[in-house]
């Protein structure tokens, strides 16, 4: 599949009071044209570090990138300026869903108004380089229609209403709607949706995750979907990525992934799913702290297959399938 | 809706709170025995003479009569006769309020003007020289004594360097009055000389009753900032792309600004307490004026009066809050 | 006294409040000491005419007021009066405010809202407006200022304790307690005041500077104690006739109260960090 986003080597560290935690160690991660991705893991696995690293939106004054390249379609973001990530990329090629729609929202502003505030800098028809104070009377009438022919598309009672009143005034469900919609208002290729349905109740998880699903095939949209629940990415991912301590460990499409996984964490993850409520904790041991991470596979002290070399040697990453990676020395066998 | 209803119910208390504020002062002056008459007329009044001005002032009646006149008399707007100018008091009152508001309007301004801008660098640029600077400014701006600092400034300005006037409101008669604002109503009669000088006799002052006001704008500004930055909405924002300067001057302020805003009921308070040494410093024609050099002469109807329309106008003030509260945050 | 040390530490650990603390202490020692300390002990009130409005030197710290006096002598005698007007006004406001909030928040009947009612009028004027009018009534003296400041400042106190009882009886405990038959004095005595002596303590160290700021403003209209009192306020209006040459007339005395107020609100707001981490200051790291 053609490549969108590909991540190479990617290592952050935060600065702590007790030392670098080495949030992502060596990272390697891509997204096709089209490809909904999920990305998996504990609280504290870094997913949310690296989807925040490809958006250029870490915190300036603790975390470091030492070395890696995120391409995005042919150039690099690190070596961009922030300028340029903040005008040309963020909101226009790549969106963002957050986690929180109702903390996402400025309480005091009308929806209307954040919205249209969005499509003054970053609609589809605005000059990427000119960051001008005006909004042209035309393209604010276009954007307009626009907004309110997506608000419809994602199934909001009401569009007109809806952008007069206050985030409060409305359901969380239709908040994140409206989250999804302004997601999609910039006509953009990749959408990096972190945790979108956590905030949400069951019943309206399971209806968003469709709205997404459906919207991104229609419009040929990549979807980055960080998720700590493997349920919600079998219902909507192409293909799922699974990380582990700041390294990612195993890569497969969804149907393989499922099916067959191959690297003992995630077989005990998926073991742990019927026990939705316990989550991860099915694993004996405790995630390991990143200030001092395990040595060699960061995974052997918890792990029932660890090998002599586990505890020395970094595992690289080795293909077992079609498109399925893993990183790992001694992976489970393959299902004949 | 309900911040209406709210705003309503306080209008209703302003009348019982008042009528309350004048059961204390008028308690505090006529429990008290002291003998203002006495002290008009003189050592060598005989005592007809002082029986005459008793009966002027209304002080030989029995207290409960004495209370019940004045009350009927200031739901009249009569607040009796001054025993200094020997001119109504309401009329004196009248003509001192429109300097006096419009010294604390400018103070006010130019606390938010200068104030909000500068709680916001801070913030925004937390831990820097220019924080710590403006932390010790906050400071001193609470602790320093309003008239030691107007003596200060006039000492240095108007004295040593003559750059601004040493007292006054403006030189010569002033305009015509129509708002009794002077900078509006010279501005509004195309009396550019007036208004000169009503600007040059404002500075002073106006800096002084600032000071401390500016420090509480800014601390309560800077605090709503460190809030609001950390916020998701700015975290939104900010991971789509949206200006950093558009997310902090427009939707971070706007929330930082309720947040001072509930403070200026406090801000105002402390301004007209500091405004009544500012002007005595200054010799500026207003309500504080007019109540030291009622104190001086003892006068104590005057005094009631000063503190009434003190009390009406601080209710009033903070009714407006209320309201303007009412209309920038629509959570309510 | 565990808690003792541990609260000791945490202010040195705390600049700004330890230095707060510094200027409290050394107010304390100025007031006690003031006639060891004090270069002129005998004649801060007697007249000198040859010595009159003298620059500072060395043998006049501060310089010399119009009286001739020592200005630097009069500063530490007037730290006494400063002392114990706010010692004094602030443990009467707190003494008849705590009584009266604790009573109309254990109670909440019309007896409490009267209370309340009196209270909030008591507030809806600047508190220097109310004590003008009594201080000005009842004539200038330190005991008058003293009444002045507590009679309006109770109710700041008395709307604190107010607040605090009101929310301090839906604590489960305390619930427990009225249930299991304690009586109102055991209850408020034993529970709601250790509850809420934290905030207390913060509001009344704060309040501390504002009422030493409220007092000078009174001895600067002329209605503190009379000359030749050492006040500070009084001392800066006697200045003002003799500016701009006497300009050490007016600065000695307006740096004390400065350093005063500022030593206190520093002081205070390093408590509240420490004992009163619901209105920690989200501001300052």
């Amino acid at each position: 599949m053609d490549e969108l986003l590909a991540v190479t080597d990617l290592e952050v560290g935060f600065r702590t009071d007790r030392g670098l935690a080495r949030v992502l160690d060596r990272v390697n991660f891509h997204v096709g044209r089209g490809e909904i991705v999920g990305l998996v893991g504990e609280s504290g696995c870094g997913k949310t570090t690296l989807a925040r690293a490809i958006l250029g939106v870490l915190p300036a004054n603790s975390a470091h990138i030492s070395s890696g390249v995120i391409d995005f379609g042919g150039r690099n973001l690190l070596a961009e300026s922030s300028w340029d990530l903040a005008t040309e990329v963020r909101g226009r090629q790549i969106t963002f869903v957050p986690q929180d729609p109702f903390s996402s929202f400025n309480p005091v502003f009308t929806i209307g108004a954040q919205i249209e505030e969005l499509m003054k800098w970053k609609s589809p028809d605005a000059e990427p380089t000119t960051a001008s104070r005006f909004y042209p009377r035309a393209r604010r009438r276009a954007d307009r229609a626009r907004v309110l022919d997506l608000l419809r598309t994602v199934q909001l009672p009401d569009p007109e209403g809806i952008l007069k009143k206050y985030p409060h005034e409305v359901s969380g469900g239709q908040r994140q709607r409206l989250m999804i919609a302004m997601a999609l208002l910039p006509e953009p290729r990749l959408i990096i949706a972190d945790e979108p349905t956590t905030a949400l109740d069951v019943t309206i998880q399971a209806q968003i995750l469709k709205l997404l699903k459906r919207l991104a095939s229609e419009r040929r949209v990549s979807v980055l979907f960080t998720t700590h629940d493997l349920g919600t990415a079998y219902e909507i991912c192409d293909r799922v990525t699974v990380m582990y301590a700041g390294q990612e460990v195993e890569s497969a499409l969804s149907d393989d992934f499922f099916a067959a996984p191959r690297h003992p964490y995630t077989k005990r993850l998926l073991e742990s799913l019927p026990s939705r409520e316990r989550g991860i904790g099915g694993i004996p041991g405790q995630i390991p702290a990143l200030i001092d991470p395990p040595t060699g596979c960061r995974f052997h002290p918890r792990c029932d297959r660890t090998g002599t070399r586990c505890a020395a040697v970094r595992p690289d990453v080795s293909e077992v399938g079609p498109a399925h990676l893993i990183r790992c020395h001694h992976p489970v066998e393959a299902v004949p | 809706m309900r911040e209406l209803a709210l705003t309503f119910n306080r209008l209703l208390w302003l009348v019982p709170t008042l009528l309350g504020l004048l059961l204390i002062t008028f308690t505090i002056s006529h429990v008290i025995p002291a003998d203002p008459v006495a002290f008009i007329a003189g050592d060598n009044a005989s005592a007809e003479q002082i029986a005459a001005l008793k009966a002027k002032f209304g002080v030989d009646k029995p207290i409960p009569v004495q209370l019940w006149n004045y009350v009927i008399g200031v739901l009249q707007g009569d607040f009796g006769v001054s025993l200094y100018t020997q001119r109504p008091i309401a009329d004196d009152l009248a003509s001192r309020l429109p300097a006096t508001l419009e010294l604390a309007s400018v103070s006010i301004l130019l606390s938010a003007v200068i104030g909000i801008p500068l709680g916001v660098l801070a913030a925004v640029d937390r831990n820097s020289w220019l924080d710590h600077a403006l932390r010790v400014f906050t400071v001193s701006g609470l602790a320093i004594a309003a008239f030691w600092l107007a003596i200060l400034f006039q000492l240095l300005f108007a004295m040593e360097w003559s750059v601004t006037p040493l007292q006054g409101r403006i030189d010569g008669w002033g305009p015509d009055p129509v708002t009794g604002f002077f900078l509006i109503d010279s501005a509004w009669a195309g009396d550019w000389a007036a208004f000169r000088s009503a600007v040059h006799h404002m500075v002073l002052p106006a800096i002084t009753l600032a000071f401390p006001a500016m420090a509480t704008v800014m601390r309560f500004t800077r605090a709503g900032v460190l809030d609001a930055i950390n916020s998701n909405y700015v975290d939104y924002q900010n991971a789509m792309g949206v200006p950093r300067r558009v997310i902090i001057w427009r939707y971070v302020l706007r929330n930082a600004l309720i947040g001072t805003v509930t403070q200026l009921g406090l801000i105002f308070g402390n301004l007209i307490a500091n405004a009544v040494v500012v002007e005595a410093v200054f010799d500026w024609p207003g309500l504080g004026l007019y109540a030291v050099n009622s104190i001086l002469q003892s006068d104590y109807n005057a005094i009631m009066g000063f503190t009434l329309i003190m009390g009406a106008v601080f209710i009033i003030a903070n009714l407006l809050v209320d309201i303007v509260h009412g209309l920038i945050d629509p959570r309510g | 006294m565990e808690t003792a040390r541990f609260l000791l530490r945490r202010l040195v650990a705390d600049r700004t409040a330890a230095l707060g603390a510094l200027i409290i202490v050394l107010l304390v020692v100025a007031a006690i000491a003031a006639p060891v300390l004090s270069t002129h002990p005998q004649d801060i009130s007697e007249f000198n005419p040859p010595g009159r409005l003298q620059p500072p030197s060395a043998e006049h710290f501060f310089g010399t007021d119009r009286m001739g006096s020592d200005i630097y002598s009069r500063i530490l005698f007037g730290a006494r009066i400063t002392i114990a007007i706010a010692v004094i006004a602030i443990g009467a406001s707190v003494l008849i405010g705590i009584p009266v909030g604790l009573v109309a928040g254990y109670y909440r009947n019309w007896v409490s809202d009267a209370l309340m009612r009196i209270s909030d009028i008591f507030l809806a004027v600047p508190q220097i407006v109310l004590a003008i009018a009594i201080a000005q009534t009842l004539g200038p003296s330190i005991e008058n200022v003293i009444l002045a400041l507590s009679a309006t400042y109770w109710p700041f106190w008395a709307r604190l304790v107010y607040a605090e009882t009101s929310s301090a009886l839906n604590e489960t405990y305390v619930e427990a307690s009225i249930a299991l038959g304690a009586s109102p004095w055991r209850v408020m005595l034993r529970h709601v005041l250790p509850n809420i002596s934290s905030s207390l303590i913060v509001r009344t160290t704060i309040g501390m500077g504002g009422t030493i700021l409220t007092a000078a403003t009174l001895g600067f209209l002329g209605l503190g104690p009379p000359a030749p009192s050492p006040e500070w306020g009084r001392t800066i209006a006697e200045s003002r006739e003799f500016l701009p040459e006497a300009w050490w007339y007016a600065t000695a005395p307006g740096l004390a109260i400065f350093l005063v107020v500022m030593g206190f609100n520093l002081f205070g707001d390093g408590l509240r960090d420490i004992l009163d981490p619901r209105t920690r200051r989200s501001t300052d790291g």
